[in-house]
This record gives C-alpha cells, sequence and structure tokens, in this order.
C-alpha cells in the first residue's frame, strides 16, 4: 500500500493539470456544499432569533376546549394535565422551545373581578437550553397588573388575600390599557392551589422556530408532533408573523435542493471524466505494472488513492474556501445574526470525509475501467 | 540434453474481429531448455508479440498448453498467473515501457514491487553504465539507456525466464548489440532467454532460432521464407 502512495503522489506531481483541475471541481463541489450549509444554518439561527424577538407563537390547548370560544374570547375553561407539559419537553426532536404552562381562570379579589394566571418554570427539550424569556414566579409571590393593583390598594411588598392564600406582591406592572391591568400573576403551582385544581394547566406557550421546510404548513408538522406524544392537547399556531420568514426559509433551501445538486453532478462528472483521460493516459503504465505481476486490486487501489489525495486536498481548499466566502458575505445577508456566523470547524471534518469518498465515487467507474482493460493490448508494440 | 524450463504444446490463439476469426497462432509447439537463449525470427505481425504474452500469460489462448517449471499456467486462475509473472517472468519491450514520473532507480524498483534494496539495483544499474542516470526520468536518457533501464527491471528479480518482445527495435546497432549481450550474460548465469525479432542480430547471439511466418512455427525455413521477411534480408 505504502508504494501504491509512492506512485500515486509521484504521478500527482507528474502530472500536474489533471490533479490540478480535478482538485478544482473537487472543490467547488466542497465549498459550494460548505456555504450552503453556513447559509442554512445562518438561515434557520435568523429566523429562530426573529421568532424569540416576536414572542411564543405556538399555544397548546387542552382538545376538548371549543376552539370558536378561544378564538373569540382568548377564554380557556377546559383543562389537561400538567404532565402533558413534561413529556413535550421530554422530546428531543421537536421543531419548539421555551415551554411555559399556564393555568388561569376568573376570580374575585376583594370583591373586584381579576385574572389569575399560573405561570410554570420555562422548560426546554433535552439538550435545547436557551435564556429564558419569562422569568418564573416564586412560589408564595404575585405579580399584580396595574388596575387591580390599584382598585386593591396594594403597592410592591404589600400582602394580599386570595382566595383566603395569603401573598405577597412582587411586582405592580405598569399601566398597560389592555386586559393585562386586571392580571394576578402567580407560581403555577399556587395557582393550581388557589383554583383546587392540582395538576392541571390549560395551555403551553411555546416558540416554533418555522424552520421546517419539508412541509409547507408548519402547524400541521407541530401537530403531527404534538399529537404523537399528547393527543388530549390541540394547537393552536400563531402563523401570521411567522408565515414570511418561514416562506423565505422554504423558498431559500428549495433553491439550495436544485443548485447544490447540480453543482455536485457537474463536479463528479467533471472529476469522471478527467479520471477517464488519466486512465486513458496511463494504459501502458496499468499494462506494464500487470506484466510485472501487480494485481487488479493493486491497479485499482492506485487509482482510488489517487481520488483520495484529490478528495483530501480539495476537502481543506474547499472548506477554506467556503467558509472564507460565507464569513466574509454572510454578516451582511443574516445581519441580525451577524456575529454568530463563526467558523463552524466540525465542517472541516465533514468535508475532509465527504470530499474523498466523492471523489472516489467519480472516479469509481474510470477506476474499474483501468482494472478491466486488457493488459495485453497496451502493451503490443507491433 | 537440458531440462525443459518451458514447454509449449499446440497453442492456438484466434481472435474475433470485424472482418472474421484472425489466427494469430496456430497450434505451436516449443520446448526451450533452462538456460537456452532461443530467438523467434519473423515479419511484423507474424503473431510475435501475442506469443510472448501468451506466455507471459497475459493473454489467454484459445488452445493449447504452456507449461514453465511443470505448471500449466494457461490453467492458473487469474491471480495465480499475476503471482506467476512477477515471481518467474521478466519482461522486456521494444517501447520499454518505463514509468514517465519515475526515475530511474524507482524505475527498476517498481519491477521488485519495492521490496528491493537499494544498493542491489543501483549495483545492476552500474553494471549497466547508469550509475549517472539513477536520478533521471526516463525522457531525460538516450533510447539505448532507456532499454538497459527497462532490461534493469526484468533482471532485477533474477527470474527464471526472460521474454524480450522486440527488444532492440528501436536502438541503433551499437545499442542492440549492447542489449544482446547483457542478455547473453543473463543466460551464462543460468537464466532462460526468449528473444522475439525481427532482425537478424539476435540469431547471432541465440543458441538458436526458430521462424514464425502468418502465427505457424517453421520446422526447416525455406530461403524465401526468410527473403519475406524484408529486415532480414537487408
Amino acid at each position: 500500500m505504502k508504494h501504491l502512495l509512492y506512485l500515486t503522489a509521484r504521478e500527482l506531481l507528474h502530472r500536474r493539470v489533471n490533479f490540478f483541475l480535478s482538485t478544482l471541481a473537487v472543490t467547488l463541489a466542497v465549498a459550494a456544499s460548505v456555504g450552503m450549509s453556513y447559509a442554512m444554518t445562518a438561515m434557520g439561527r435568523e429566523t429562530r432569533r426573529v421568532m424569540r424577538d416576536l414572542g411564543f407563537n405556538l399555544k397548546i390547548i387542552p382538545a376538548t376546549q371549543n376552539i370558536d370560544t378561544y378564538l373569540l374570547t382568548g377564554q380557556l375553561d377546559q383543562t389537561m394535565p400538567e404532565d402533558v407539559l413534561h413529556r413535550l419537553a421530554s422530546q428531543t426532536s421537536m421543531t419548539y422551545n421555551h415551554l411555559v404552562a399556564t393555568l388561569r381562570s376568573h376570580i374575585e379579589v376583594a370583591g373586584y373581578q381579576a385574572m389569575l394566571v399560573g405561570v410554570s418554570e420555562e422548560l426546554f427539550p433535552p439538550g435545547r437550553k436557551k435564556p429564558i424569556m419569562q422569568p418564573s414566579i416564586e412560589r408564595g409571590l404575585v405579580h399584580l397588573g396595574d388596575q387591580i393593583a390599584s382598585r386593591l390598594n396594594v403597592q410592591k411588598g404589600d400582602n394580599i388575600l386570595i382566595r383566603k392564600h395569603s401573598f405577597v406582591v412582587a411586582r405592580r406592572a405598569p399601566k398597560m390599557g389592555n386586559a393585562d391591568d386586571l392580571r394576578i400573576l402567580c407560581s403555577l403551582a399556587d395557582a393550581q392551589m388557589v383554583l383546587g385544581m392540582p395538576d392541571r394547566i390549560n395551555e403551553i406557550q411555546a416558540i416554533d422556530c418555522m424552520c421546517q421546510t419539508s412541509d409547507h404548513d408548519p402547524r400541521a408538522q407541530v401537530l403531527r408532533e404534538v399529537k404523537a406524544v399528547a393527543p388530549e392537547a390541540e394547537v393552536v399556531m400563531l402563523t401570521a408573523m411567522a408565515d414570511a420568514r418561514a416562506k423565505q426559509r422554504q423558498l431559500t433551501e428549495r433553491y439550495a435542493s436544485i443548485v447544490l445538486p447540480v453543482v455536485l453532478v457537474i463536479s463528479s462528472a467533471w472529476v469522471c471524466i478527467l479520471a477517464a483521460l488519466n486512465v486513458h493516459q496511463r494504459r501502458e503504465e496499468i499494462g506494464l505494472l500487470r506484466s510485472l505481476g501487480y494485481t487488479s486490486k493493486s491497479i485499482f487501489t492506485l487509482f482510488m488513492s489517487k481520488a483520495l489525495f484529490v478528495g483530501l486536498a480539495a476537502g481543506l481548499l474547499g472548506f477554506g474556501l467556503g467558509t472564507l466566502l460565507s464569513t466574509s458575505w454572510g454578516p451582511r445577508i443574516f445581519p441580525i445574526t451577524a456575529k454568530a456566523i463563526r467558523v463552524e470547524w466540525s465542517l472541516l471534518g465533514w468535508s475532509l470525509l465527504a470530499a474523498p469518498l466523492f471523489a472516489a465515487i467519480s472516479s469509481l467507474v474510470p477506476a474499474v475501467f483501468a482494472v478491466q482493460q486488457d493488459p495485453a493490448m497496451a502493451l503490443r508494440d507491433d | 540434453m537440458t531440462e525443459n524450463l518451458l514447454q509449449i504444446d499446440h497453442l492456438t490463439k484466434r481472435f474475433q474481429t470485424r472482418d472474421g476469426e484472425v489466427t494469430a497462432l496456430d497450434n505451436i509447439s516449443l520446448a526451450v531448455g533452462r538456460g537456452e537463449f532461443v530467438s523467434i525470427q519473423g515479419a511484423s505481425g507474424c503473431g510475435k508479440s501475442t506469443l510472448m504474452l501468451t506466455i507471459g500469460g497475459m493473454l489467454q489462448p484459445t488452445l493449447g498448453v504452456v507449461r514453465m517449471g511443470g505448471r500449466d499456467i494457461v490453467q492458473l486462475s487469474s491471480r495465480e498467473r499475476t503471482t506467476f509473472r512477477r515471481k518467474q517472468i521478466g519482461f522486456v519491450f521494444q517501447m520499454f515501457h518505463l514509468v514517465p514520473y519515475l526515475s530511474i532507480l524507482d524505475n527498476v524498483l517498481v519491477g521488485t514491487h519495492f521490496q528491493g534494496t537499494r544498493s542491489e539495483i543501483v549495483e545492476l544499474l552500474t553494471t549497466l553504465g547508469l550509475q549517472e542516470r539513477l536520478r533521471h526520468k526516463p525522457n531525460q536518457l538516450s533510447t539505448g539507456e532507456r532499454q538497459r533501464t527497462a532490461l534493469a527491471r526484468a533482471l532485477i528479480n533474477n527470474p527464471p525466464l526472460i521474454l524480450a518482445d522486440e527488444p532492440t527495435g528501436n536502438l541503433d546497432p551499437e545499442n542492440a548489440c549492447e542489449v544482446f549481450r547483457i542478455l547473453s550474460q543473463y543466460r551464462d548465469t543460468g537464466g532462460t532467454v526468449l528473444v522475439v525479432s525481427h532482425g537478424e542480430m539476435a540469431a547471432q547471439w541465440a543458441d538458436r532460432t526458430v521462424w514464425l511466418k502468418s502465427g505457424k512455427l517453421l520446422d526447416s525455413p525455406t530461403l524465401e521464407d526468410i527473403s519475406t521477411n524484408s529486415d532480414i534480408s537487408q
């Protein structure tokens, strides 16, 4: 094997143009793949960031809930087990994240109408921990909306009684001019205790990344995911704000799914033709090696090791070129997450694995042809 | 009587072409003794190269037996023939077939499958007058030097049989003489040499000459047979 590698190295140095053109073809294929990988990663990151900044876009509610009532009034009169939250949060291949369960109900406090909202701590699927969007509330504390706080005439640090349970006002929210002014926020466990509904919730809010492209309908995708784990749940997705972003991403991925294969096919054909030319150029050499007792396997290895050299060189160069272009142009194309565009060293490993494989597959037919050609024909001098 | 190293019986090789079947070798039988230098003479296209490639296991005959050292190489598998060729036969070609991107030293090393030692290769190349050319590439050598390199590649493994196909076809008389002198020396050390040629010089160095015409061996060629070979008649 060592001597075949030596022969290959000498041949590469001798036929530099063939080596250069083969390496160039594979380099372009690798650079296109690497660049596309950077672009898709950046696009996903950008979409997720935009989605996160837009707030929760996914509501998971009990399947028994009258959806018309919910859409008309925003009210939820049905509950589901709190376990649904933990089941959903334990999944690894979901598109959503930042799960927060709530239990809410109209209540009367000191004769005033208010909305009690119990909020769980934010949960993340395994391995996808992110900075939290909504701080949890400790047990025994409440956050009051401005209107209800005024009615009850309480300030931060005061005690209030809610259905005979005492709470400390931890925060008084500024005036919002909407239903939030009548909201009393507390921990989920406290709300379950006050409302006498242990282990029940009536909504899970989450953020879906809208990064699925195989399906035109992100809600259908999430619904499939959720139903598989929690059949007692239903999904409401606020698609309008995310739709444009998702469509843009889908369009880009579809564009990539056409361009990348075309680049790969052209590069592969290019390498194949150069390998075939190389086999033709080396007909005599192949015949000679056969006459010297080199086996078919040796001849095959000779051509495959050339593909290996080409692939390794192209893997390195292609990674460098793809990374250079991505890190140069990427920040202009994805300004929101520009700082997150960094050299992805894992792509180097993939490039060094995939490029030799790509070159080997592209050179396979010529290599087989080299093995099968009649050495006697090449050696005939008459 | 010397022991036969090579025994060829009823060897026939036919090729299918667009114009029909062509018989390149027609029922050839030949015995070559160990340590013998045999010259096979014939005009271009008479089947000399086909005969050499068939003896060397590079071509499978249509019919017949090629027995060398007691083994019928026709019956060997492709892999066995490859191994057999590596150990038992050294080829020398008219066009030298040196690897263009390797130095002279490496070209000989290729013949040993990179198992040979540098010192023994240098010694052989020095014997052949190529000691100043070790690092040169084939295109930097004269034709005579190229053929001597090819000879070194064939001789380095010390094979029982050297098959030389028109080894002097591209050489001037002086270099041709040198090639035959080297082959003759190899015969003197116990090696067996089979040379096909259409020139008469080989016959001067060989122990025995046989004639090939239209794929057939001639037991006793007539003057007409010899004179039809333009090169011989020169």
